[in-house]
C-alpha cells in the first residue's frame, strides 16, 4: 500500500505542470498619441489679437507703464482713554448745627427766665453731649483730605471767654476733632477750621462742649433760657480713602472739543469713509450707576451724527460691568472743518463730545481707592473712499524704473515689422493739477540686452496735467499718437521688449492751493501713463523663437515601464504659416532643470506654399520629423514632468518682403508613437 | 480589449498546460474490475490540445515560459487559417469500481471525483495577430475581429453510479465478459466560467498611424467571485452512461459522459456596443498642454464597459464516444474511435489504432484526424501489468508537431492506472 501511495504521489507531482519562468513576447504598436491645431491666436493671448475683415491680424496691447498715487491720505486714529478712581471722587459738603442753651448749661436758669439779672461768670465742664446724625450722606469714611469748619455762635449777653468743643464718633467714643475757642463776644461768632486728614468719621457723632467759661455781666441782662451757644459743624472738601457714602451726581469725564489731527502735508475738509470703525469700551467695578453719553458731530450718515447714551448699572461685588460696542463707519462722512465750521472753517479738526456721569442714586455705596472706571473711546482704521481738501504740493520723481512687459509672451528673436501705431496716454483721475516730466521711455529686451529709447517729435518734455472732474468722476486724458512718421515706434516695438523702462516726475499742485481746498481723490484713483499698441502682423524674421511649456506625464504605469523596449515618435506637421519652423523639444525634471533633449535643433518644417505675388498661403506643407526614443531616453521620460516646446520661425530665403499673418493660418500637429512593448504572463 | 486578451491568454495557458490526452475507454477497466475480487481504484488523466493554427512549439513556450520569438509568432500567423480554432480539454478522475458490491447481485457500484477544464475558441486570425504582433504590422489594413468567441469552463464532478457485467459461456465451459453497461449521476460544482463573443469588431490603423478607427461590439461573461475549489460558483448535475459488447472477433463500446448542465449564479456580464470610433490621439489644449496618460484613459474608456450581474445555466461539454475493435490475431488488435465533444464548431475526432500484445504488455500506434486538429495526428500507446494488481495504460500523440510544426499541430496524451483491490 505504501508503494502504491508513493507511486501516486510521484504521478501527481509529475503531472503538475508549473511554468519555471514567465512567458513573454514582443508586440509592435502604432498609435496616435496627441494632436492639435494652433493658430497665432492660440499662441498669443486672445484679447491681444484682432482679426480684420480680410482675416489679417493686428496685435493690440494696452499696458500701463507707470502709475502713481501722489497723495496718500492717512487718517490718524482718534483715541481717548480715561481712567478715574476714588481720587477724583468727592463726598458732598455737609453742615450740621447743634445748640447748647442756658437751660442746657444749668436748668436753674429756668427760674430766672424773662427776668433781668446780673449773670456771674461761669466755668463749666462737660456741659452738654449732643448727638449728631450724619447718616444721610455717609455711613463711614476714612478721610484722606478734608476739613471741618466749626463755628460758635454766641447768643448769650456775656462773653464766652473759652469754649472747648469736641467731636467724637459715638460708636467707639474716638475723638475726631477737638477745638478751643477763646473770647467770643456777646452775640458774636467765631469760626475755626480743623483738618480731617487721616480721620475716620462715622455716621453717628457726638458733639461735646467740654469746657465753657463765660464772663460775668456788669449790669443786669435779660435771661432767656432759650438762648445759648450754637455749634455749627461744616464738613467740606472730603476726599476719602474709602467710604460708604452717597456720592453726588458728578461728571467724571467731560469732552466737547475739536481735536486737531496731524495729516502730514494734507489739509482735509471732508472725508467719505470707505472702511473704519468707532469703538466704545467701558469697564468699571464701581457700584454706583453711571451714564455714558457721546456724540460725534463730525461723523454723519445722511446728515445724522452718531449719538448714543448708555445707562450703566452699578457693578456687583466681584462682578465688574463691561460695555463694548463697535460702530462700522463705512459710508460716513467725516467733517474736518472744526467744532463750529459756520464760525471758524478750518481743516484737519475733528469735533467730538463725550460725557461720563455718575448718577447719584442716594444709596450709600462702598468705595475705595481700588475702585476705578476705565473708558476707551476710539475712531480707528479709517480708509477714505473720497477725500477733499488741499493735498499739498509734492514732487514724485521715479528715477530709472522699469515694468515687466509680458505681452509678447515667449516671443524672442529678430523680427521686422511693417508698421506699428502706439498711443501714449496720460490719465489723471485725481482732482489735483500737476506737471508730468517725461525724461525717458525705452523698450528693453532682456535676452538680447538691446534697449531702444523712444524718440518722438510730438511728445512734449513736460505735460500739463489737468485735474479730473468729480460727481461723477471724469478723469482727464491726453493722448499722443506715435507712428513711424513721427517717432521710432517701429524700432521700439520690433525690439520685442519684455521690459519697459521709464524716468518721469509727477509734480502735484506745483502752484500751491489754487483749487482753494477743492482737491479731491477717490480711493485707488491714480495718475497713470499707458501705451496702447496696434501692430499689423506683417513681418519678416531671420529667427523668431516661440516657446511654451507643457505638463508631461509618462503614459505607462510604473510597473509596466520596463516593458517598453523601444519607441519612436513621429511629429507630423501641416504648416499653414508662411514661415519655416524648426522645433526643439526639451525635457524638464520636476525642479525645472533641463535633463535631456528629445528633439534637437536641425529639423526644419517647410513653410507653407505661398503665392509669390500676394504673399498669401496657397496650401499647407507636410513634414514628418522622426524622434527616436531609445531605452536611455525612455528612462529619462519617466522622470520628466514638463516639456519645453520651442519653435524657431524664419522667413524662407526665397521669399522677399514681409508676410501678412492671417487668422486662417494654422499649424496642425500630430504625434504618432511606434513602440515595441513586451507582453507577458 | 483587456478582457479579450485575458480570455485568450487563459485559453492558451490552459492549452499550454496540457500534457495528457483524452482517451475514454471503458473496456479495459471494466475487465480489470470484473477480474478483481473487490473492485479497482482507478486514476485517469486526460489532456487534449488541438488547433488548426497554433503549433506545439508556440504552445510549449506559452505553457512553460520563455520568450516567444517574432518569427515563431509570424509562422503561426501565416500558417493559420482565416478562422482559427483552438481547444483544450484537461481532466482527471479518481474512481472506485466495485465488484460484487451488492453481494450476489450482478449490479456493482462505482463512484469518484473528477475535475475538468474545457476551453475552446474560434477566432479570426486577425485576433491572434493583434494579440501577439500588435497593430503595427497591419497598418493600412482593417483587422477583422468578427465572429470571435471563446469559452472556458471548469468544474468538479462528484459521481456515483452502477454497472453490470454480463458473462458469456465459452466453448470450454469457462465464463468470459460478454457485455457491460452502466450509468451514473454526478453533482457538478462549477468553479470557473468565461464566455466571450464579438459581434462586430474591427480595427483600422492608418498606414502612418495618424488615426485609428475602431468598432467594438462584444459580450463577456465571467464569474465574479474569487475562484478555487473552495468557492462554489455554480451547481449542476450530469449523467454518464456506457454500454459495450465483447464478441469473439470484435468488440465495441459507446458512452456519453458529462451530459448535463451547471447554473452559475454570480456571473458578471460586460457588454460593449461601440462603433465608428475615430481616435486621433489626445487633443492637446493650447495652454498648459495635456497629459499623455489621458491617451490611455481615452482608449480604456472606448473599450471598457461596466459589468452587470446575471445568472446563467450552461451546458457541459458532453463527450460522445464510440469504439469498434477487431481481433486480428492473438497478438494483433485493431480498433477505431470516434470522439465527439458536443460543443459548437466542433467536429468528431476519429482515430484508428493497431495494437500488439506481448506478454503482460501491449504497444501500438495510432492515426487520428478531426476535432480541432488541422492535420493528422500520430500517436503511440501502451499498457502493462505490474505485480498482477496494477494495470498501467498510457498514450501520447502529436509528437511529430515538434519536428515539423508547420505541418502538424495538436497534442494528446493520457495515462491511467488501475489497482485491483
Amino acid at each position: 500500500m505504501k508503494n502504491i501511495f508513493l507511486f501516486f504521489l510521484s504521478l501527481v507531482l509529475l503531472t503538475s505542470c508549473k511554468r519555471d519562468r514567465n512567458t513573454t513576447w514582443d508586440t509592435e504598436y502604432l498609435t496616435p498619441i496627441a494632436s492639435g491645431e494652433l493658430s497665432l491666436v492660440n499662441l498669443l493671448k486672445d484679447s491681444t489679437v484682432k482679426t480684420n475683415s480680410d482675416n489679417s491680424l493686428n496685435l493690440q496691447l494696452d499696458k500701463v507703464i507707470y502709475e502713481l498715487e501722489p497723495t496718500r491720505i492717512e487718517i490718524p486714529d482718534t483715541v481717548i482713554t480715561s481712567v478715574f478712581n476714588l481720587e477724583t471722587l468727592i463726598i458732598s459738603d455737609r453742615t450740621i448745627s447743634q445748640k447748647v442753651t442756658l437751660f442746657d448749661i444749668n436748668p436753674a436758669f429756668a427760674l430766672l427766665h424773662g427776668t433781668t439779672q446780673n449773670l456771674p461768670p461761669q466755668n463749666l465742664t462737660d456741659v452738654a453731649n449732643e448727638e449728631i446724625d450724619a447718616s444721610d450722606f455717609f455711613e463711614t469714611a476714612i478721610i484722606k483730605t478734608g476739613f471741618l469748619d466749626m463755628t460758635i455762635n454766641n447768643e448769650l449777653p456775656v462773653e464766652v471767654t473759652k469754649v472747648v468743643v469736641e467731636l467724637r464718633n459715638k460708636n467707639d467714643n474716638s475723638v475726631v476733632v477737638t477745638q478751643t475757642f477763646n473770647n467770643i463776644p456777646p452775640f458774636g461768632s467765631y469760626t475755626e477750621s480743623a483738618s480731617l486728614d487721616g480721620k475716620t468719621i462715622q455716621k453717628d457723632l457726638i458733639g461735646v462742649i467740654k469746657e465753657l467759661v463765660t464772663a460775668g455781666t456788669t449790669s443786669p441782662v435779660l435771661i432767656d433760657v432759650g438762648k445759648g451757644v450754637e455749634m455749627v459743624l461744616g464738613i467740606r472738601d472730603l476726599k476719602p480713602f474709602s467710604a460708604i457714602a452717597a456720592f453726588p451726581t458728578q461728571n467724571v469725564i467731560e469732552q466737547d472739543e475739536g481735536l486737531i489731527l496731524e495729516m502730514g502735508d494734507g489739509e482735509l475738509k471732508k472725508v467719505l469713509v470707505k472702511t473704519g470703525q468707532m469703538k466704545i469700551d467701558f469697564f468699571t467695578n464701581v457700584r454706583e450707576d453711571m451714564t455714558i453719553y457721546f456724540k460725534v458731530p463730525s461723523l454723519t450718515l445722511n446728515d445724522i451724527p452718531i449719538e448714543k447714551t448708555y445707562k450703566v448699572k452699578g457693578a456687583s461685588p466681584g462682578t465688574p460691568v463691561q460695555i463694548t460696542e463697535v460702530f462700522n463707519l463705512a459710508g460716513y462722512w467725516m467733517d474736518y472743518r472744526g467744532k463750529d465750521p459756520e464760525v471758524t472753517d478750518t481743516v484737519n479738526t475733528f469735533h467730538q463730545i463725550l460725557y461720563v456721569t455718575i448718577d447719584s442714586s442716594g444709596r450709600k455705596i462702598p468705595m475705595s481707592l481700588e475702585d476705578s472706571v476705565y473708558m476707551y473711546y476710539g475712531i480707528t482704521d479709517i480708509v477714505p473712499a473720497y477725500a477733499e481738501g488741499y493735498f499739498g504740493s509734492t514732487e514724485n520723481p521715479t528715477g530709472n524704473e522699469s515694468v515687466e512687459f509680458e505681452e509678447f509672451g515667449s516671443l524672442n528673436g529678430d523680427v521686422e515689422l511693417d508698421d506699428a501705431t502706439v498711443r501714449l496716454k496720460v490719465t489723471n483721475a485725481l482732482g489735483t493739477s500737476g506737471l508730468l516730466d517725461i525724461n525717458s521711455i525705452s523698450s528693453y529686451n532682456t535676452s538680447t540686452k538691446k534697449e531702444v529709447v523712444l524718440n518722438s517729435t510730438i511728445i512734449p518734455k513736460t505735460i500739463n496735467v489737468i485735474p479730473a472732474r468729480a460727481n461723477p468722476l471724469r478723469p482727464w486724458v491726453m493722448e499722443y499718437e506715435l507712428t513711424k512718421d513721427n517717432s521710432n515706434i517701429v524700432d521700439f516695438i520690433s525690439n520685442l521688449p519684455n521690459e519697459l523702462r521709464y524716468n518721469v516726475n509727477l509734480k502735484v499742485n506745483p502752484n500751491g492751493n489754487i483749487s482753494n481746498y477743492k482737491d479731491f481723490l477717490y480711493c485707488d484713483t491714480k495718475t497713470s501713463v499707458s501705451l496702447e499698441v496696434d501692430i499689423p502682423l506683417k513681418i519678416s524674421t531671420t529667427g523668431l523663437s516661440l516657446q511654451d511649456t507643457v505638463d508631461f506625464e509618462y503614459p505607462i504605469e510604473e510597473e509596466n515601464l520596463g516593458n517598453v523596449k523601444s519607441a519612436n515618435l513621429y511629429l507630423k506637421l501641416e504648416n499653414g504659416f508662411p514661415f519655416e519652423v524648426e522645433p526643439v523639444l526639451l525635457l524638464l525634471a520636476a525642479d525645472g532643470t533641463v535633463q535631456d533633449t528629445l528633439l534637437a535643433a536641425g529639423e526644419t518644417v517647410a513653410a507653407a506654399n505661398i503665392d509669390n505675388l500676394t504673399g498669401d498661403v496657397l496650401s499647407k506643407s507636410n513634414s514628418t520629423i522622426a524622434i527616436s526614443v531609445p531605452g536611455s531616453k525612455l528612462d529619462m521620460l519617466k522622470s520628466t514632468s514638463k516639456i519645453i516646446i520651442k519653435a524657431r520661425i524664419k522667413t524662407p530665403d526665397a521669399m522677399q518682403g514681409k508676410a501678412t499673418i492671417k487668422s486662417t493660418y494654422t499649424i496642425s500637429m500630430k504625434i504618432v508613437s511606434d513602440f515595441v512593448y513586451e507582453m507577458g504572463l | 480589449m483587456r478582457k479579450l486578451i485575458g480570455v485568450g491568454i487563459v485559453l492558451f495557458a490552459l492549452s499550454a498546460n496540457g500534457q495528457m490526452a483524452q482517451n475514454i475507454s471503458f473496456t479495459e477497466f471494466v475487465k480489470e474490475s470484473h477480474n478483481s475480487q473487490r473492485g479497482i481504484i482507478r486514476i485517469q488523466g486526460d489532456a487534449n490540445f488541438g488547433s488548426n493554427g497554433i503549433d506545439n512549439l508556440f504552445a510549449n513556450k506559452f505553457a512553460f515560459g520563455g520568450h516567444i520569438e517574432r518569427d515563431r509568432i509570424k509562422d503561426n500567423y501565416d500558417n493559420m487559417k482565416a478562422n482559427g480554432k483552438v481547444k483544450v480539454d484537461l481532466s482527471y478522475q479518481v474512481q472506485y469500481w466495485g465488484n460484487d458490491s451488492f453481494n450476489k447481485s450482478k449490479w456493482n457500484l462505482y463512484g469518484g471525483i473528477g475535475s475538468r477544464i474545457y476551453g475552446q475558441s474560434s477566432f479570426n486570425k486577425d485576433v491572434f495577430g493583434m494579440l501577439f504582433r500588435g497593430n503595427k504590422p497591419y497598418a493600412g489594413t482593417t483587422l477583422d475581429f468578427d465572429a470571435t468567441n471563446a469559452m472556458v469552463i471548469q468544474y468538479m464532478k462528484y459521481s456515483i453510479g452502477v454497472h453490470r457485467e454480463y458473462l458469456k459461456i465459452m466453448e470450454d465451459g469457462s465464463e468470459e465478459l460478454g457485455s457491460f453497461l452502466g450509468a451514473g449521476l454526478s453533482y457538478i460544482q462549477g468553479i470557473d466560467y468565461i464566455n466571450f463573443e464579438t459581434k462586430q469588431a474591427s480595427l483600422f490603423t492608418e498606414a502612418s498611424g495618424q488615426y485609428i478607427d475602431l468598432d467594438l461590439q462584444y459580450n463577456l461573461e465571467r464569474v465574479s467571485r474569487p475562484k478555487g475549489i473552495s468557492n462554489v460558483q455554480g451547481n449542476g448535475v450530469a449523467l454518464d452512461a456506457f454500454y459495450g459488447q465483447i464478441k469473439e472477433k470484435y468488440f465495441w463500446e459507446a458512452s456519453i459522459t458529462d451530459l448535463g448542465f451547471v447554473s452559475f449564479s454570480n456571473l458578471v456580464s460586460y457588454e460593449k456596443d461601440t462603433t465608428g470610433v475615430n481616435f486621433e490621439g489626445h487633443k492637446i489644449a493650447t495652454s498648459g498642454g495635456g497629459t499623455l496618460s489621458q491617451v490611455l484613459d481615452s482608449i480604456v474608456d472606448i473599450v471598457d464597459s461596466k459589468g452587470q450581474e446575471k445568472s446563467e445555466t450552461v451546458l457541459l461539454p458532453a463527450i460522445f464516444h464510440f469504439r469498434l475493435g477487431k481481433k486480428i490475431s492473438d497478438e494483433l488488435t485493431a480498433d477505431a474511435f470516434i470522439y465527439y465533444t458536443l460543443t459548437r464548431n466542433n467536429y468528431p475526432f476519429i482515430k484508428t489504432r493497431i495494437t500488439k500484445a506481448k506478454g503482460k504488455s501491449t504497444y501500438g500506434a495510432s492515426l487520428g484526424l478531426g476535432g480541432f486538429e488541422r492535420s493528422p495526428i500520430i500517436g503511440f500507446h501502451g499498457s502493462t501489468r505490474i505485480m498482477e494488481r496494477i494495470y498501467l495504460q498510457a498514450q501520447v500523440a502529436g509528437l511529430e508537431s515538434y519536428a515539423m510544426p508547420a505541418f502538424f499541430q495538436g497534442l494528446q496524451a493520457s495515462a491511467g492506472i488501475a489497482y485491483r483491490l
